[in-house]
């Protein structure tokens, strides 16, 4: 997830340019962009994967992103500015991706978030309930709403990097996540009417 | 509310929905927040699955980008440009030999170059078409052999499939149902347009190429019972040459003379 920090060595990353360039100024480059891509790539996929309902779909997507940043970097010093931007661009490539597709949000198909080489099958089916609970909480929000949840709770943003990332005001952005959390809550009244 | 409190009263409950997100303990919530945070924290928890990443994909996407990135010699060449070193002094020459070679006449080689510099459209030995259910249903997808690159070629709720490309690799032919039977369809090698070859209410399937791209064999029940028919690579000129006897015959045409 973000913020892990593990070493850029640890992966094996090739820090120095494809093309075989070493100056200065591109492993300069490269080291940045390995930064950028630790910090984010976790919360990025997590999100495309949230949206899509697609494990390898969203990687697909989320290298598409990263590649993009990749010509955007100078541009993104500023690690609010480089979430919005990243966000901004994975919400573009979803849109292209379900355009002329109704009913954007796929959430009958949430990933069940299943990792079956580590987890028992107690701990694969709790998942999967929980995740299905959700899925339930989640229909009675709007497609922005579902956005915004999936933005604040699945990838982490701030509130300020969501009003970044969808050109909103932050006071805007707290409102919708105030709305959705009153709408599971009401939710969750229904099915657990003794609290 | 001014835009300025407004702002700050949002700040205030992000910080304190990130502490509660955290784990820790909310500073001095009203009774109105606190619900709310629990509610927010049960939301979280029962989304903490999706925030894990599986092992291997951290790799897997780096890997992916790295490709996308060597590939990507694509549409910013004017911003390679202003980049560092060996790179930008390649890139002024290749810009001043196009300027030089237009300026001769050789305008339709250069027209041509930005497609023989991308190296994922060079030809068809260097990608694999394939047919995937991964958006839910078949559609047609091309890959660099060694993984990366991947595109989607087809986006059509209807089945797509039987992939081959045409011998130059700049197309390939495919059977669609998307006009409510099989019918064989030709498209760009990037997936653009897309062209109905075939047009008969009967099934036509597994299109194949001629090694010089003139013709396009496939197989079709149109006359009743299956048979193999060779068409112009336009859709013309559709001929029957053989009764076949299974529908899940497969073709292929002789290179050798």
């Amino acid at each position: 997830m973000p913020g892990e920090g593990a070493s850029l060595a640890g992966l094996g990353m090739r820090t120095r340019s494809i093309r075989g360039c070493t100056s200065a100024g591109s492993v300069a480059r490269d080291e940045a962009f390995a930064v950028l891509y630790e910090r984010q790539f976790g919360r990025v996929y997590a999100y495309l994967r949230y949206r899509l309902g697609d494990e390898l779909l969203a990687e697909d997507m989320s290298a598409e992103v990263f590649a993009r940043a990749w010509g955007k970097l100078r541009n993104l010093d500023d690690p609010d500015r480089a979430t919005a931007w990243l966000f901004a661009t994975a919400r573009n490539l979803l849109a292209d991706h379900y355009r002329g597709r109704p009913g954007c949000l796929p959430l009958s198909t949430l990933p069940t978030g299943r990792h079956p080489a580590t987890d028992s099958p107690e701990a694969q089916l709790l998942a999967e309930e929980s995740l299905s609970f959700v899925s339930h909480c989640l229909t009675s929000l709007s497609e922005r709403e579902r956005e915004i949840v999936g933005l604040r709770f699945v990838a982490g943003l701030r509130n300020r990097e969501i009003a970044l990332a969808l050109g909103l005001s932050e006071g805007n952005v707290a409102k919708i996540i105030h709305r959705a959390l009153a709408k599971v809550r009401a939710r969750l009244r229904e099915e657990y009417p003794d609290g | 509310m001014a835009d300025g409190d407004d702002r700050e009263s949002s700040r205030t409950f992000d910080d304190e929905l990130e502490r509660t997100l955290r784990g820790e303990e909310p500073t001095a919530p009203s009774a109105a927040t606190a619900e709310e945070l629990a509610t927010a924290r049960l939301l979280a928890s029962r989304l903490a699955r999706l925030r894990e990443v599986p092992p291997g994909v951290r790799e897997r996407i780096w890997a992916s980008t790295q490709a996308r990135r060597a590939t990507e010699a694509r549409t910013p060449r004017w911003q390679r440009l202003s980049g560092s070193g060996l790179a930008a002094g390649a890139n002024l020459l290749v810009a001043a030999a196009v300027i030089l070679l237009a300026l001769q006449g050789a305008l339709p080689w250069v027209q041509e170059l930005p497609r023989l510099l991308r190296p994922g459209e060079r030809g068809s030995a260097s990608r694999i078409a394939f047919v995937s259910e991964r958006d839910g249903n078949a559609e047609i997808y091309a890959i660099e052999p060694d993984g990366s690159g991947l595109t989607r070629l087809t986006h059509h709720p209807a089945f797509d499939g039987d992939p081959a490309w045409s011998p130059d690799g700049q197309r390939i032919a495919f059977r669609s149902q998307r006009d409510g039977n099989n019918e064989i369809y030709v498209m760009n090698a990037d997936g653009t347009g897309v062209r109905r070859l075939t047009h008969h209410p009967a099934d036509d399937l597994r299109p194949v190429w001629s090694p010089d791209g003139r013709q396009i064999a496939f197989l079709s029940n149109r006359d009743g019972s299956p048979g193999l028919y060779v068409m112009n690579a336009d859709g013309s000129d559709v001929r029957r040459l053989a009764d076949g006897p299974a529908a899940d015959a497969a073709l292929a045409w002789a290179y050798a003379r």
